[in-house]
């Protein structure tokens, strides 16, 4: 039984120490025998129950798989948000580029506020609400995602991923551009009105992107926009329009009328499956 | 067995490149004798499965800390023990460190058991001082741990351990002079 070599420690002073009988000397002796005999130690093995052994290293598992997470992710999942939702969110480079360009963007946006152009407030006006609809819309293109094609085929829900990769950039987007808005003039309501019109238009074109695609719907929603305000211009409205209550409360109206339009999209396409 | 060592050897630079199934192959080789050996130093098993996770835990962030020449076991141990003694400050005592401090003893190790001392001169004079100069002994020249580390493992002073270390070398060269 005892393995050859120098010196082992017999079969009951083993046994004896693995029931925790062994005294002081003696189960030192051992312990320092099995340091260097890795034969001893398979000796030893035995006096762990295995279902001991098993849960430990279950929890073990677990714990690498926690530290294994990035820590944006950790702290999503750490927040309440789904694992399987954290890890499909973080994990297709088209979100990282989303949230580069939401940062970019909106780091931009702050350099024109501050900038000498005739009216830096009212560029920023124009320019602020296309910046998380344009992140939004980078953050679910099938083109720039290279995992595209695998991810239409899992049984993950495309507008689940849809609207949790929206909601994720365009919440980094929102908070860029709110940034970026301190650098308008501190009196200039311009600071706060460009919120509602962004919420409004990133629901639009989420509420498109079924139908037509992302990249059209996002296209066409902020070449509308343009439209809108260039049209104005041109009848000479200043574009300071935005701030007035009732514009304010139009575009609140058209964000509920486009939110509504998404649960029911979401509804559908939970139930039905995938278009 | 020298094949086993090597072994070893080689899975710890193995996790170290990040290679989880030979951190599950050191679990299976290491983990039953370390929680033996916690286990005779606290008696909670809850607290040593966890000490024992913490361990293998630490040793995936930190193989490349290995300098690949010791022994994979002892260097193992070293931060198993310490986990332990963590754990025990931080979850200070119900728990009993020791199982029986008249036990928990021990000067020397394999060296002194192939010379045969168990029943010989040290033995004998190291069963002979009081169970506190045995314990101070065990924890900082069995486990290897420093002073300060077995003052929390026992529950002591630092200055304590550094004291009863000095009075149990004293009570050693007076009885074996």
């Amino acid at each position: 039984m005892t393995p050859p070599g120098v010196w082992h420690p017999a079969e009951d002073l083993l046994q004896s120490y693995v029931d925790g009988g062994l005294p002081g000397l003696s189960a030192g002796s051992v312990e320092a025998h099995l340091l260097g005999c890795p034969a001893c130690r398979v000796r030893v093995a035995g006096g762990v129950e295995p279902a001991r052994l098993a849960r430990v290293r279950l929890q073990l598992d677990d714990r690498l798989d926690e530290h294994e997470r990035p820590w944006v992710e950790r702290l999503l999942v750490r927040c309440g948000v789904d694992e399987g939702d954290a890890r499909a969110l973080l994990a297709a480079p088209s979100l990282r580029r989303a949230w580069w360009l939401a940062v970019i963007a909106a780091a931009g946006l702050g350099l024109l506020a501050l900038g000498d152009s005739k009216d830096p407030t009212a560029v920023f006006l124009v320019l602020a609400p296309l910046v998380p609809l344009a992140t939004t819309a980078v953050a679910y293109a099938p083109a720039l995602d290279p995992a595209f094609a695998l991810v239409a085929a899992t049984p993950y829900r495309t507008m689940r991923l849809l609207l949790a990769r929206s909601l994720a950039v365009g919440a980094t987007a929102v908070v860029g551009v709110a940034l970026a808005a301190l650098a308008v003039p501190e009196r200039d309501l311009a600071r706060v009105v460009w919120l509602l019109p962004s919420v409004a238009l990133t629901l639009l074109v989420l509420s498109l992107a079924p139908r037509l695609g992302t990249a059209a719907a996002a296209w066409t929603v902020g070449a509308a926009w343009i439209l809108l305000l260039g049209s104005l211009e041109r009848r000479g409205v200043d574009v300071g329009w935005i701030a007035d209550t009732a514009a304010q409360l139009a575009w609140a109206a058209l964000s509920a009328v486009a939110l509504a339009a998404v649960t029911y999209q979401w509804h559908r396409l939970e139930t039905r499956g995938i278009a | 067995m020298a094949e086993l060592a090597r072994d070893d050897a080689a899975l710890l630079r193995a996790v170290a490149a990040g290679d989880r199934d030979a951190l599950r192959r050191l679990y299976d080789l290491h983990a039953p004798w370390l929680v033996l050996r916690l286990s005779r130093r606290c008696n909670d098993d809850g607290l040593v499965d966890e000490v024992v996770q913490d361990t293998f835990l630490a040793v995936w962030k930190g193989a490349r800390r290995w300098d690949g020449s010791g022994e994979p076991a002892a260097w193992i141990w070293g931060i198993g023990v310490r986990r332990l003694v963590d754990a025990l400050r931080r979850r200070p005592r119900p728990t009993v460190p020791f199982r029986d401090v008249h036990d928990a003893t021990v000067v020397s190790a394999e060296d002194l058991v192939l010379l045969g001392v168990e029943h010989g001169d040290v033995g004998s004079a190291v069963a002979r001082l009081s169970p506190e100069l045995r314990a101070v002994l065990q924890a900082t020249v069995l486990d290897g741990l420093t002073t300060r580390e077995a003052g929390r493992l026992l529950g002591i002073p630092a200055g304590t351990v550094k004291t009863r270390v000095m009075r149990a070398k004293a009570a050693l060269r007076e009885d074996l002079a």
